[in-house]
C-alpha cells in the first residue's frame, strides 16, 4: 500500500477523461441528429428561419463538444507528459485546432439562419443566388468538419502511441484507436477530395471513443504505466527540482 | 529579505498582465466604434468603400486585441502552473480559441470592404443580393464574436477559480468575476439562440477585467505567507521525483 499511495494513478482523470468521451459522443450525435433534421430538408432555406432555434440549439450542443475537445488535450496533458512532454503538447495542440475547425463548422450552419431569413425577404432573381450562397456554406462547414477531424485523427494517433508505449490502458485496445484513428483520418482527407467515406470511416473510431469511455470509467489506467514512471522521469535529465 | 528571495510574487507579471488586459479593453471599444460609425448606418455598402480606410484600421486594432487575449494566456502560464497545470493550460487553450473566433469575427467585418466596391460596380438586379450577403455575413460576425465570447467565459470561469482557490486576489474579487462571467455566459447563449439583450450582460463581467487591470497594475498578485508555493506544489500528488 505505502508503494500505492505515493504513485498517483490519476483515477479521477481517467473517469472525468472517460464522462467528457461519452457526453462528446452523445452530445455531438443529439446535435447532429438536430441540425440535420432541420437542414436535410428539400428547399431547406424556405423552413429554417421558422425552425431558427432548433437549428441553434443543435449548433450550441456542438459548441460543447468543441469545449469537450479542448478538455480533452487539457486533461490528458499531466498523464501523457510524465511519458512524454512533447506527445502531450502536441496531443493538446492536435485538440485545440480540431476544436476550432470544429467551431467553424457550427459557424457556417448558423449561417444558413439569417440566410434563410434574406431568402424569405428575396425576390425571385435573388433567391436562386442565396439558395447556391446556402449550399455553399453548408459544404463549406462539411470542409470545416473534415479538416477538424483529420486533425482529430492525427490526435488520436498521438493519444494511442503514448497508450501503447506506456500500456496506460491495454494494448488491444491502443491497437483498437491506432487503426481507428488511422481510418479516420484517410477517411476525412479523401472526402475532402470528395470521396464520401467520412462518415463511414468514423465508425471504428467513434465505437473506440465510445468503449475507452466506458473503460476509464470503469477501470482507469493501469497502475503499472505509473510505477515505472520514477525511472522514467530520473533518466530524463529534467531537474525539475533541485 | 530571505523569504521574499526565495518567493516569486510575479510583480512585474501582474503589471504587464494588466496593462495588456487594458489596453485590450481599449483598443477592442476603440476598433469596435471605429467600425460600427461605418458599418452601423443605413445601407452602409453604398458608403463603406469611401471609408474603407477606418474599416481596415478599426480590424487591426482589434487584431492586435486578439494578439493581447492570447498573451494573457500565456503570460499567466507560469503563475497559474504553480497551482494547478491543468487550469493553466485549460485557460491558455480557451484564450487561443478565443483569439482565433475574434479575427473570424474581424474577417467578416473586413468583408464588407470587398462588398461595398462590388455594390458599387453592381448593375441593379445584383445590388440586392449583395445586400443580402453583407446581411448574412454580419450576422456571421456576429456568431463569430459569441462563440468567443463563450471561450472568453470558459476562460474567465478558470482564472477566477483559480483566483478564489489560491487567493492571489482578494476573494470577494474572485466571486465578483465568477458572477460577471455567469452573466455573460447566459447572455452569448440567448444571443446565439437569437434573443437580443444589446449588450447588457457584458457589463458585470466588463467592469471586472478593468477593475482587476488596475488591482493587477497597482497591488500585483498576493501571496498569503500561511500558503506558501512549495508545499501547494507537494500536495498536488503529483510525484514528479520520488
Amino acid at each position: 500500500m505505502t508503494t500505492k499511495e505515493k504513485v498517483n494513478t490519476f483515477r479521477t482523470t481517467a473517469t472525468v477523461v472517460g464522462i467528457v468521451y461519452l457526453a462528446g459522443f452523445v452530445v455531438g450525435i443529439g446535435g447532429n441528429i438536430l441540425i440535420q433534421s432541420i437542414l436535410g430538408a428539400p428547399n431547406h432555406l424556405s423552413t429554417v428561419f421558422a425552425n431558427s432555434m432548433m437549428l441553434a440549439i443543435g449548433a450550441v450542443l456542438w459548441l460543447m463538444t468543441v469545449a469537450g475537445d479542448t478538455a480533452h488535450g487539457v486533461l490528458m496533458f499531466p498523464v501523457l507528459k510524465q511519458h512524454s512532454e512533447r506527445m502531450a503538447i502536441g496531443y493538446l495542440a492536435a485538440r485545440i485546432i480540431d476544436a476550432i475547425f470544429i467551431a467553424v463548422m457550427v459557424l457556417f450552419l448558423l449561417i444558413q439562419i439569417p440566410l434563410s431569413s434574406e431568402y424569405l425577404k428575396a425576390t425571385a432573381s435573388n433567391s436562386a443566388f442565396l439558395q447556391s450562397l446556402s449550399t455553399v456554406s453548408v459544404q463549406a462547414s462539411q470542409y470545416a468538419y473534415q479538416i477538424g477531424m483529420t486533425t482529430l485523427g492525427v490526435a488520436g494517433l498521438l493519444l494511442n502511441i503514448m497508450f501503447y508505449r506506456t500500456k496506460l490502458i491495454p494494448r488491444w485496445i491502443a491497437v483498437w484507436g491506432l487503426a481507428g484513428y488511422a481510418i479516420i483520418f484517410c477517411g476525412m482527407l479523401s472526402s475532402i477530395l470528395g470521396s464520401g467515406l467520412g462518415d463511414v470511416s468514423s465508425i471504428p473510431g467513434g465505437l473506440w471513443e465510445v468503449f475507452v469511455g466506458v473503460w476509464l470509467i470503469v477501470k482507469g489506467f493501469s497502475s503499472s504505466a505509473f510505477v515505472s514512471q520514477t525511472t522514467r522521469i530520473s533518466s530524463a535529465a529534467e531537474p525539475l527540482l533541485p | 529579505m530571505t523569504t521574499k528571495d526565495k518567493i516569486n510574487t510575479y510583480r512585474t507579471t501582474a503589471i504587464v498582465v494588466g496593462v495588456v488586459w487594458l489596453a485590450g479593453f481599449v483598443l477592442a471599444v476603440v476598433g469596435n466604434n471605429l467600425i460600427l460609425s461605418i458599418l452601423g448606418v443605413p445601407n452602409h455598402l453604398a458608403t463603406v468603400s469611401a471609408n474603407s480606410m477606418q474599416v481596415a484600421i478599426g480590424g487591426m486594432l482589434m487584431l492586435i486585441c486578439s494578439a493581447a487575449e492570447v498573451a494573457l494566456g500565456v503570460l499567466m502560464f507560469p503563475v497559474l502552473k504553480q497551482h494547478d497545470e491543468r487550469i493553466a493550460l485549460g485557460y491558455l487553450g480557451s484564450k487561443i480559441v478565443d483569439a482565433v473566433f475574434f479575427v473570424v469575427w474581424v474577417i467578416f467585418l473586413l468583408i464588407q470592404i470587398p462588398l461595398g466596391s462590388e455594390y458599387l460596380k453592381a448593375v441593379a438586379l445584383d445590388t440586392s443580393y449583395l445586400q443580402a450577403l453583407s446581411t448574412v455575413s454580419i450576422q456571421a460576425s456576429q456568431y463569430a464574436y459569441q462563440i468567443s465570447q463563450i471561450a472568453v467565459v470558459l476562460a474567465g470561469f478558470l482564472l477566477c477559480y483559480m483566483f478564489y482557490r489560491t487567493k492571489l486576489v482578494p476573494r470577494w474579487v474572485a466571486v465578483w468575476g465568477l458572477a460577471g462571467y455567469a452573466v455573460l455566459l447566459f447572455g452569448s447563449v440567448l444571443e446565439v439562440l437569437g434573443f437580443d439583450l444589446h449588450l447588457i450582460q457584458t457589463i458585470p463581467g466588463g467592469l471586472w477585467e478593468l477593475f482587476i487591470c488596475v488591482w493587477l497594475i497597482v497591488k500585483g498578485f498576493s501571496y498569503s505567507p500561511s500558503a506558501p508555493q512549495a508545499t501547494k506544489t507537494s500536495s498536488l500528488a503529483e510525484p514528479l521525483i520520488p
